[in-house]
């Protein structure tokens, strides 16, 4: 089992979160507000192909509706495999993380603007 | 309230059709831009779409071209694996479709060539010539009054400049060498700024201007002139008595697709220094092309009426003639022109040539579809599997025409080959100026690849659909999908189309080959085999004939001599003829020729009452007429004609005689109204009539058993009495069948392309023949086992396939009568499309069919049942 890369990790996590309404606007959406990069549709769709390629989700079709102009939703859900795939990348989290301490004591934050790309 | 995104953006997503279908992405983003547009408004929400868009293309574009690159080379691959695999198939299916792409930019290689003719020159579209049709003609002449340019270029604002062009004849002579003068014109000034000529030396202004003045080809210049610059020079010309012309300039070489080719140009005013030439100036006579240059959208209905006004002015007996201002690009290319400077090609003809060449094209499409087809059993597991594997129709329908691509591709490739190897020769036979370079000019590369598209999608249109349509659970379950009605009916239907098209050709050919026999041995009603012709351009031989004719007539191997202004197929338009009893309003046309005493028992022209032109009786010379049987018919005679008044202009002369009509013109047309009268070569050089001093022929009959012997006397004899001239003789038979050139190219053509199409076509059906044997290996074998003998298996194979020519030689028998009978309308004296024509080419089809049907289910029909069964 591999550890997952930062970017399967965002997408999962926001796929898990969004339980039953896992889809491709819900999920940017979710996206767009955890993390600090800025994706387009473009990028998201081949990152969830990959996710699909590699097993960790699955997809099924939902119901058309207006506002999407008739268009089905293609929903997401995770696989045993991606859980199994988050639990291990978490636990190796923690364990990278451990005995660290606060590297920015001693450091303006608003000094160093560490979001500058925002 | 719904908002709709913006159109083009939605549609240029929904190109990305992977995306929308995996991810429903214009759901998406349809549903985000509603957000967007309820939160910040349009503008934004506009700008967002865009740039979402825009942002997915070039993910997509790398994703897209990425696996689509790994399926082709994957497609390419199984396809080449394929033709490897299948060496027979391919062999047919490359050779087919390389003859057929072969043939097919030979024709248009061709075609283009003689569609190119004269557009070389700057003002091609505005160069027209002017010419008109005399009543009772079938053809336009380009012949017109010498006064008729002059005229149009001062009252038609229209015509910018207009210019006389007529042929030259004679010999040059520098210094000591005298050669013949070929390609020799005259022209007016205005000819320079009409047609493109470059002048390399002398200057464009006055070179013409004068009389006597000449300019010359570059190659002239370099053959006769060497280093030295020729501007200045005097060269003579002998026509008659000697004349002195200055050269004014050189010009470039012009190309070899013009429809007159020009070394020499002289001044048209030197035509008037000349004596003899007067009628030049009258409108009643005519002796020159006239060409004109007009302005730009020039409404040519327009100003052929106004050329007819003029006609009405000047020339009213010409006034109701038919008027037609031709194109300079259409001249090669419209064979209705009487006298052309050079043959003309005819458009129909360029045409059937072009359907011909789509035809075998088609044909080798053809070959293709159907081999494809029937080797789908083979292919079918291969397209189960990739269905199984995932792949989509479409995916199947790419690969498949993938596969037709790659044979087109590779069969182009050896054709072009195969063209540039094969283009000296061709260029030889057509005796074209067909250059190689041709082949590497832009528009004919587009069309090489435009042919490769065409034929690669034909060819690979119906296999790619039928082979993509196929269940893979069938396929892979083992159910055989080659038995199925329609594929195998569609593969019946392309033979049976390819053997329309050849049938078609055969017919057509056996009709041409049959006419062009009945034309060579037609009784033409006149002697024509042995006859060697001499046409004379020495002035004083031609005055001194008699004498000259005296010598030749003590040899052996010479057994008669007609010294003729013309030969039993010249003619000419008469002037007005008049007779005893004419009505006022008969608008009887003639034809006419003038003959030397001896022309009547020279070609054998029988005399049906009357008597011969002689010697004896002085008058004859100027009174006596013999009209042919037509000609009385035509002026109503029903007694005796023989002494009725007759003659041109006046009254002057009488009939002496009617002779049995004969064919002088082509066969294409009856025999017409003719009057013979005797030449007036020996009393009155330069006459009245300009036709006497343009040709003279001494015809020979000679011994059929001494024919080089003989020929070598008459020349000997002819460098004799003419010095310095050169000795230019011709068969009189041959120049009756160049009448039949276009005819007997066409049976060539058809011959050629008859057999092409039949070598295809046999193919095909070998190829097909090949592939049921072996599907039907098995059944064959239990045949066998059960006791059918080798003769019953081959039977039952032919059968099929005779069912199929049977079908096609019905569909295809009234077109050929249909296409054949309205050739043949083209001729006044022609054969009737016999039943046997018929018979014979379904024993030729039927032949071919049997061969090549025979052949294969022959050896599967021998060969061992236990082979074939073994497995079961």
């Amino acid at each position: 089992m591999e550890i997952l890369t930062l970017n399967e990790e965002i997408l999962l996590l926001a796929i898990w979160k969004l339980k039953d309404n896992a889809y491709g606007v819900s999920i940017m959406e979710r996206v767009m507000e955890t993390s600090p990069k800025k994706i387009v549709y473009g990028t998201l769709y081949n990152s969830l192909d990959n996710l699909v390629r590699k097993g960790y989700v699955i997809t099924h079709r939902g119901e058309p509706t207006p506002e999407r102009g008739g268009r089905s939703k293609v929903y997401y859900s995770l696989t045993d495999k991606a859980k199994l795939a988050l639990q291990k990348t978490k636990e190796f989290q923690f364990s990278l993380w451990q005995n660290t301490p606060d590297f920015a004591t001693g450091i303006n934050r608003d000094a160093t603007d560490i979001n500058r790309d925002e | 309230m719904l908002k709709k995104p913006p159109l083009i953006a939605q549609w240029l997503l929904s190109k990305m059709e992977d995306y929308d279908y995996k991810y429903s992405s214009i759901g998406d983003f349809a549903e985000f831009y509603n957000k967007l547009h309820n939160m910040e408004g349009a503008f934004r929400a506009r700008m967002w779409y865009w740039s979402q868009v825009l942002h997915s293309l070039p993910p997509y574009l790398k994703f897209l071209i990425f696996w689509r690159f790994i399926m082709v080379f994957n497609y390419t691959k199984t396809a080449l694996r394929n033709i490897r695999k299948q060496r027979a198939f391919s062999l047919i299916n490359i050779s087919g479709l390389v003859v057929g792409i072969t043939c097919c930019l030979m024709i248009l290689l061709y075609v283009r060539y003689e569609m190119s003719y004269d557009g070389y020159h700057e003002n091609s579209k505005n160069i027209y010539r002017v010419l008109y049709k005399a009543d009772g003609y079938n053809k336009y002449t380009r012949w017109m009054p010498g006064p008729l340019a002059e005229t149009m270029k001062n009252s038609l604002p229209e015509v910018i400049a207009a210019a006389r062009v007529d042929n030259g004849f004679g010999n040059f002579q520098y210094n000591n060498n005298i050669f013949k003068a070929e390609r020799l014109y005259y022209a007016d000034p205005e000819f320079l700024d009409i047609f493109s000529v470059d002048l390399v030396r002398g200057n464009k202004t006055g070179a013409l201007s004068e009389p006597f003045n000449i300019i010359i080809s570059k190659k002239m210049a370099e053959r006769y002139f060497g280093d030295k610059d020729p501007v200045g020079e005097t060269i003579i010309l002998k026509y008659g008595t000697d004349y002195n012309f200055k050269i004014t300039g050189v010009f470039k070489d012009i190309p070899e697709n013009s429809h007159f080719k020009y070394d020499w140009i002289a001044s048209y005013v030197t035509y008037f220094s000349m004596p003899g030439n007067d009628y030049l100036y009258k409108w009643d006579l005519v002796d020159c092309s006239t060409y004109i240059l007009l302005r730009n959208n020039t409404n040519l209905k327009e100003l052929e009426k106004k050329i007819q006004g003029i006609f009405k002015r000047y020339s009213p007996d010409r006034a109701e003639f038919e008027f037609y201002v031709q194109p300079v690009t259409e001249i090669h290319i419209n064979g209705n022109v009487n006298f052309e400077f050079e043959n003309p090609n005819s458009k129909n003809f360029l045409y059937i040539l072009s359907g011909i060449s789509f035809f075998l094209i088609l044909i080798a499409c053809f070959n293709y579809m159907n081999l494809a087809t029937a080797r789908s059993s083979i292919r079918a597991k291969e397209m189960g599997m990739r269905k199984v594997a995932g792949a989509g129709k479409k995916q199947l329908i790419y690969q498949y025409m993938g596969e037709s691509i790659v044979f087109t591709i590779i069969s182009v490739v050896i054709a072009f080959i195969l063209v540039c190897v094969l283009m000296p020769y061709y260029s030889d036979f057509l005796n074209k100026d067909l250059k190689l370079n041709l082949l590497m000019d832009f528009k004919f590369l587009v069309f090489i690849i435009l042919i490769s598209i065409v034929t690669a999608v034909i060819s690979g249109s119906y296999p790619a659909f039928l082979l993509s349509s196929f269940q893979p659970v069938k396929i892979l379950k083992g159910n055989s999908v080659t038995g199925r009605k329609s594929s195998s009916l569609l593969r019946n239907i392309l033979v049976t189309a390819q053997f329309v098209i050849s049938i078609v050709l055969i017919v057509c050919t056996i009709v041409v080959k049959s006419q062009l026999r009945y034309i060579n041995n037609k009784d033409l009603g006149f002697h024509k085999d042995y006859i060697l012709s001499v046409n004379i351009e020495d002035e004083n031989l031609r005055k001194n004939y008699e004498s000259a004719a005296t010598e030749f007539r003590g040899y052996t191997d010479i057994l008669d001599i007609d010294v003729s202004g013309s030969l039993p197929i010249n003619f000419w338009r008469g002037g007005t003829a008049f007779w005893e009893g004419k009505t006022e309003d008969d608008k009887t046309t003639f034809l006419s020729s003038e003959v030397g005493y001896n022309f009547l028992n020279f070609y054998g022209i029988e005399l049906v009452s009357g008597r011969n032109f002689s010697k004896e009786n002085t008058s004859d010379i100027e009174r006596a007429y013999i009209l042919n049987e037509s000609a009385v018919k035509a002026i109503g005679w029903t007694d005796n004609p023989i002494g009725k008044k007759f003659g041109y202009e006046e009254l002057n002369g009488e009939v002496i005689g009617i002779v049995r009509d004969y064919n002088f013109r082509s066969l294409h047309s009856a025999v017409a109204p003719l009057i013979l009268n005797l030449n007036k070569v020996d009393d009155t050089q330069y006459s009245d009539n300009p036709f006497i001093s343009m040709n003279c022929y001494f015809s020979f009959k000679i011994n059929p058993e001494n024919v080089q012997s003989a020929i070598r006397f008459i020349e000997n004899k002819f460098r004799e009495l003419s010095p310095g001239y050169s000795f230019d003789y011709f068969f009189f038979n041959d120049r009756i069948e160049s009448l039949y050139l276009s005819e007997k190219r066409l049976g060539l053509i058809f011959n050629f392309f008859a057999s092409i199409a039949l070598f295809l076509a046999g193919l095909g059906l070998l190829g097909l023949t090949s592939f049921v044997t072996e599907q039907k290996k098995k059944e064959i074998g239990i045949r066998k086992v059960l006791g059918a003998s080798a003769g019953t298996i081959i039977f039952m194979f032919t059968r099929e396939y005779l069912k199929w020519l049977i079908i096609s030689s019905v569909l295809s028998f009234p077109a050929a009568y249909l296409i054949m009978n309205n050739w043949l309308n083209n001729f006044a004296y022609r054969i009737n499309i016999s039943a046997w024509i018929f018979v014979l080419t379904f024993f030729i089809s039927l032949i071919i069919t049997l061969i090549t049907v025979g052949y294969r289910s022959f050896k599967s029909a021998v060969a061992n049942p236990a082979n074939s069964l073994k497995y079961e």
